[in-house]
This record gives C-alpha cells, structure tokens and sequence, in this order.
C-alpha cells in the first residue's frame, strides 16, 4: 500500500491543472530560450536557465513547502490527528518529505532534464555530477527545515511557526553557495586525500542531505512520543567535527569539537522546551532511579554540554593541539592560557546554561532566550566594560575570565561562576518546583 | 480496558493531575465531568499518549501507553476539542487517509469508509470538500475520522459542541450504537443531560483529582439496594411525616405537609407492600414515584460532598455499583 502521508500530499498538491501548467509553462520558457539564443548573441545559455528555475522551484518553494507540511499541520489543528495515527516515524518523515514538495520536484525534474540536453550540447563536462549536487542540496534544505522545525515545535518560539526556520535556511544555503562555485574547477585535500572538487561537493551533499534526512526521522520520533534516547546529537558532534578537521588533516580535531559542541549546546538549549514541570519530570524519573526513562525525556543539550567537557578534559590533559583558530583577544599571547581555555570555555557554558535555565524556570517569564542574552552580554559585555572605564581593571576581570593571562586563575574565576550560577539555579528550584 | 495508577501531570506552576488511579471497564461509555480546568482535556491526552506525565502509569488493552504509544493508536480513536480537518481534500478522502493511516488494510478501506459514512449520515456528502462543510458535518467527520478504523476505545472531547438539538441526538444514537458493538468511549462534556442519555459510567474530576467514579443505573431498579422516592398527597396532611418515619426502609430527606423525598431501601415488592401500607394507613397518595439522580445531580452531589470535605470514600479506583449513599 501506498504510504498514506504521501498519497494526502499528493492530493493535496497535485490538480490537472497543475499537472498540465508546469510542464507547459517550463516549456515555454525554455522555447523562448532556445529561439533567443538560435537568434541573438549574449543571452544566458539553456542549462544556466534550467539551473536557475530548478533553485527557484525546488531550492525556493520547495523549502517552503517543506516547512509548510509541519507548520500547517499545527496550524490547522491537523497535528494530533497525524500524531494518535499508527505511521511510523519513516514513513511520516518520507510521506511529508517528498509529499509536500512532490509538485516541486515534477517541476524540478523537468528543469533538470533542460539542463541535461543543454549541457550535452554544450559538451559541458561532470553533467550527472553537477545535477546530482543540486538535487542533494534541495533534498539537504527540505530535510533541514523540517527537522528544525519538527525540533522547535518542542519550544515556544514563534518564529518558527511564521515560517522563520525556512528563510533561515534559504539565506543560509544562499550565503554559502557562492564560495562553493569561486572553486569550482579545482582540486581539494581532505584528510590527506586529494579530490576533485565537484565530486567533493556532491559527495558532502549527499552526506548532508543523508544527515538533514536523519535529523528529520529522529525528530519525528521525538514528536510522535517514540522513546527517543538522544545519542545521536553528540554523534553528528563527533562526525561534524571529523569532517571539518578532514581540511586541516586533522589538525586541531579536538578544538574543533570542542567549538561545535559548545555552538551546539547553545543552539539546543535556546531551542529545546525547559520549563520547570519538563525538567521536574526528568527529576522525578532520576529519583525514582528510572535511568531509562530519564534519558528518553533528557532534552538534547546535556549531551553537547558533556562532550564539550569530554573534549575540554581531553585537550587539558591529552594532548597539545594547537588552535586551528586565532584569538580575539591577549590570551594568544601565553600558551599556559590556552592549555586552561578549553576548560574555562566549558565551564562558562555550564554557568550560561544554568542562567538559561534559570529565566527558564521561573513561572512568568515568556521571553527565556532574549532575557538570558541580554543578562549574559551584561555579564560578559557591559559589566567588565563599566569596570574598565572606571579604571578597575582587576574587577572587569572578575566579570570576563577569558582576558587573564594566568591560567589557573582564569579557570578558577569560570569556576566560580559557574558554582554561583549552579546556587542561583537550585534556589530558583527549591523556590518554584511543585512537590511530588 | 484502560488502568490509570497514580498519574500526576504537571504544566509550570500547575498541578493538572494529582495521583489519578482508575480502572475504565471494557463496553463502558464514562461521560467525563468536571469544571473548566479540572483536568478533563490532559487526562485524555495523557491516555492518548499525547502528553508525558510526570509519574504513573498509563496501560490500554494491557499496552503501556508510554511505551507503545504507536500500538495504542492502532485500537484507539480520539477526537480533540480543538480539531482540525483537511479543508481541501473530500469527505472520502479524510476518511480514506484516516484508515490507512491507523493501519486498516488497504483491501477493507472503501467498505469502512461507506460504512463510517452511513453511521453519521455523510454518504450523499462524500464527494464534498471540508471546507464546504457546516459546523455539524465537520463534527461529524471529525468524528468519522476517529472511528473508522473501528476502535476497541475512543476518546472524545466534547464531541456534540456546535451542533445542533438534531444532530446530538443522532450522536448520541452513534455512541450507544458503538458501545452496544463492543466499543468502550471516554467522553467529555459539559452538557450533563446529553451525555446522561449515552453513559454507563461517570467520572468526576475537580482541581485535578478523581472526584467520583462510579456506574451510573440508568436500567432496571428491581435490584438497586437504595432508591429516591417522593411521595405526594391528594391533600395537605398535618403530622403524615410520624407515618412515614414509623416505616424501618424509609429514610426522609426533605418534605412538607403535601409531599416528601425519601430514600428506599428495598426491591420491587419491599416497594408495591410500602404503598399498600401508606394507602391502608389512610394516607390519600396521588403518587408514588421513581426519582432517579440524573448526571446532572450526580455530579453536582459529588461536588457538594468534596467541597464538605467528604472525599474519603469517594475517591476509589475501581467504579462503585448502583448508585452512592446521598
């Protein structure tokens, strides 16, 4: 049987005007094209134009659609009707996938066979190489605007529900795309391995696309109340940081996992639901000895918060890797400083994610993320620039560790804030969690 | 059918679910009852594996909500107070996406859909889309949509708002239909008197605790031990009440010089041998009749006894049988 999420969408997409409108209308744009060109000198080549409507088509409105096939079910209270069904967590994931941008990818394999013929015409060379990239790239957008939003539906932010998560996405890629094109025609090594570089780039999109697609799966268990052990957050981690260290071969790998996995934490933590009766629930199953149960309702930034400090450990005592990275700011002057920093940047999460939290737990608060961002910038921003222009000099330190230059020092001032932080933390506790 | 222990549910600040144990029958229609906020809505989402409890354990047809809520779904059917439908898809289509979403094969697909559509009277509006549909029929295949893949439990909250006299009272020929298939429904309402013509159980919820669950004795009272009698003369009588008092079964609860409210204790022929007595005794009585507690007073004693801080008793996990001492 056909997976019933697909076939809805497809009901709900296709109409035999639209099936006969695109084909029609694509074909006459690329008529007009190809009559331009038989008859005038410096119009844009066929397969550029086939390139172009295939980003806007699939890359564009596919994205949309994407992110429509979540928001709109939430929107038109369709939601809890598609989480009591029986589907599986792969079968909604694909359904809605494919299902909500069906439409786009008719019109997106018309576009790519344009390109195709054009190409060949032109004896342009890696024509299945260059189609594959961009089709992996729309499926990478589609599956990453669907996971992140399948994954802040889990919050409060309303931006997601505006469609915020799509023209993220959509800048995102569009911002990055460029740079990848300036290298085109050149070669890339890559943990010690030379590549050519659109096979590179289609084989890492590929590999993205098969992460955005997981992402995807695992945030639909999440949301359809699979018990979902969060272990493969700190893998992508692990796997992210493998791959970006591959263009240094390898060096500075733990720093910059260490760097991913405090972004990530961050992401998580003002992303993820973290209220008071969410993290009593996770007490309640800690108490109860109930390990099981406390990891498949553990939200997922504990885990990058784990790691960072795994990496942080790692990079105090195992090894002498140097940053991959310059710094901002005097502590790359002393090299005792940077063998402490790993671990004074962990602890500094560790007191951001419980200021988080904090704001988190209190009853009134609506606006967690915004208030904690703005105390953390007067904490690291305001306060040590106050004490500067004041001329207390020694005080400002207090407030940003990061500019000492002695390392223990500046560990033990990241300690101690991450201790105050951790009491604040557990008086707002005591102060507001319901008793069993 | 459906065993709740000990279920707490918690929103920031709030408790919604304090310690909930019960035991829904199998083939019982439970009309869920309570105040806004007393925890009706979470309660069902929590059976429905909609939410996560803070503790407690939730178990349908034997199957760990929390654990299998995928196979929960399978046999169970729930319809939100806050639905939505698919405006522009047909009435065969939502019904047809229904089936094969919870799991029906693909070859019994267009019978349930007649069948489900024959049940709530949609089959000449088969073809029509949602968005075309009137408040009621929407309900309606809101409600087709829950029970097409013939469900061992549904679950609805507030099914009959927004539609009309009509309408509920063919809902209500539904509901007793299904529960006489088999089916075993949880439904939530404010409307007492409605679900009062379908329910064979009550539950009671206030501030989030179990206020009463009990059966309801809608049949016969030939075997009820108890039963609320009023008694009216043809005429005012001075002094009748000593009469009545002198009867052992009788109990008085309210009354005047024309009629009293009493409580009966004893079968059909204790009954037919009383009036005889009354009659014999002299009494005029114009009549004698049966006056059963509707869902409405039900509850509304419940809330009473609560709030007199008579919980003692009522809280229990398993429903009482026949009716609770007034």
């Amino acid at each position: 049987m056909i997976n019933p999420e697909f076939k809805r969408n497809l009901w709900l997409q296709f109409s035999l005007h639209r099936l006969i409108a695109m084909p029609a209308i694509l074909g006459l744009i690329f008529f007009a094209l190809s009559i331009a060109n038989n008859n005038f000198l410096g119009v844009v080549a066929l397969d550029s134009v086939a390139l172009i409507l295939f980003a806007g088509i699939v890359c564009l409105w596919g994205t949309r659609n994407a992110s429509s096939a979540v928001i709109e079910e939430i929107r038109d209270k369709t939601w809890d009707q598609q989480r009591m069904s029986a589907l599986d967590p792969w079968t909604m994931t694909w359904g809605k996938l494919f299902g909500a941008t069906a439409f786009n990818w008719y019109g997106g394999v018309l576009c790519l066979a344009a390109f195709v013929i054009a190409a060949l015409a032109r004896e342009r060379s890696m024509i299945l190489v260059d189609s594959l990239t961009l089709a992996a790239l729309a499926i990478l957008m589609h599956a990453a605007t669907m996971a992140l939003n399948l994954h802040l539906m889990r919050s409060d932010l309303r931006a997601a529900q505006r469609g915020g998560v799509t023209w993220a996405v959509v800048l995102l890629a569009f911002v990055l795309t460029p740079s990848f094109r300036s290298q085109i025609d050149s070669s890339i090594v890559w943990w010690g391995q030379m590549f050519y570089y659109r096979s590179f780039l289609a084989a890492s999109m590929i590999f993205f696309a098969a992460i955005a697609i997981f992402a995807a799966w695992r945030s639909m268990r999440s949301a359809l109340q699979i018990a979902t052990i969060p272990w493969a957050w700190p893998l992508a981690c692990c796997v992210l940081a493998a791959y970006g260290a591959g263009f240094s071969d390898g060096a500075g790998l733990l720093w910059i996992a260490l760097m991913l996995a405090l972004a990530m934490t961050y992401a998580a933590l003002f992303s993820e639901k973290n209220d008071i009766a969410f993290w009593q629930r996770i007490v309640a199953r800690a108490k109860a000895g109930n390990w099981h149960g406390l990891l498949r309702n553990l939200p997922i930034w504990p885990t990058t918060l784990a790691l960072s400090f795994c990496f942080a450990l790692l990079l105090q005592f195992g090894g002498d890797q140097a940053l991959p990275f310059g710094l901002p700011f005097r502590l790359s002057a002393t090299v005792a400083g940077i063998s402490f920093l790993a671990m004074t940047l962990a602890l500094m999460l560790l007191r951001d994610c419980c200021v988080y939290l904090f704001f988190a737990f209190s009853f009134k608060s609506k606006r967690v993320g915004a208030t904690t961002v703005l105390y953390l910038a007067i904490i690291n921003g305001l306060l040590p620039f106050l004490c500067n222009v004041m001329g207390l000099n020694v005080l400002s330190l207090l407030f940003m560790p990061l500019h000492i230059g002695s390392g223990w020092v500046m560990l033990s001032i990241a300690a101690l804030h991450a201790v105050l932080a951790l009491a604040l933390l557990g008086w707002r506790w005591r102060q507001q969690a319901l008793r069993a | 059918m459906i065993k709740i222990s000990g279920l707490t549910f918690d929103y920031p600040g709030h408790r919604a679910l304090h310690q909930v144990s019960l035991q829904v029958e199998a083939g019982s229609v439970t009309a869920l009852v309570g105040s806004n906020g007393a925890g009706k809505t979470t309660l069902m989402r929590c059976i429905a594996g909609l939410e996560t409890p803070l503790s407690g354990s939730i178990s349908v047809a034997g199957l760990d909500v929390l654990e299998q809520p995928r196979e929960v779904h399978r046999i169970m059917g729930y319809l939100s107070d806050f639905y939505g439908l698919y405006q522009a898809l047909t009435v065969a289509q939502c019904f047809e996406y229904a089936a094969a979403a919870q799991g029906l094969p693909a070859p019994s697909i267009p019978q349930a859909i007649q069948t489900t559509a024959r049940q709530l009277g949609l089959t000449d509006r088969l073809q029509q889309t949602c968005d075309k549909l009137s408040r009621g029929l929407r309900q309606r295949v809101a409600i087709g949509q829950a029970i097409i893949h013939a469900p061992q439990i549904l679950l609805l909250d507030e099914p009959a708002s927004g539609l009309d006299p009509e309408a509920r009272a063919s809902l209500a020929g539904l509901f007793r239909q299904l529960q006489a298939q088999g089916m075993t429904l949880l439904v939530s309402s404010h409307i007492l008197a409605e679900l009062d013509e379908y329910s064979s159980h009550m539950l009671a919820l206030r501030d989030g605790r179990v206020l009463e669950y009990r059966a309801l004795d809608h049949g016969s009272t030939a075997l009820a031990p108890r039963k609320s009698l009023r008694i009216t003369l043809a005429q005012a009588t001075p002094g009748w009440h000593a009469q009545l008092a002198a009867e052992p079964a009788l109990q008085i609860n309210a009354g005047d010089e024309r009629s009293a409210d009493v409580i009966f204790s004893g079968d059909e022929q204790a009954q037919a041998a009383l009036l005889a007595r009354l009659i014999g005794g002299g009494l005029a009585i114009s009549s004698f009749t049966d006056q059963k507690e509707n869902l409405q007073q039900s509850y509304l004693r419940s809330v009473a006894s609560y709030e007199n801080g008579e919980r003692g008793e009522n809280n229990q996990n398993t429903p009482s049988n026949g009716r609770s001492a007034s």
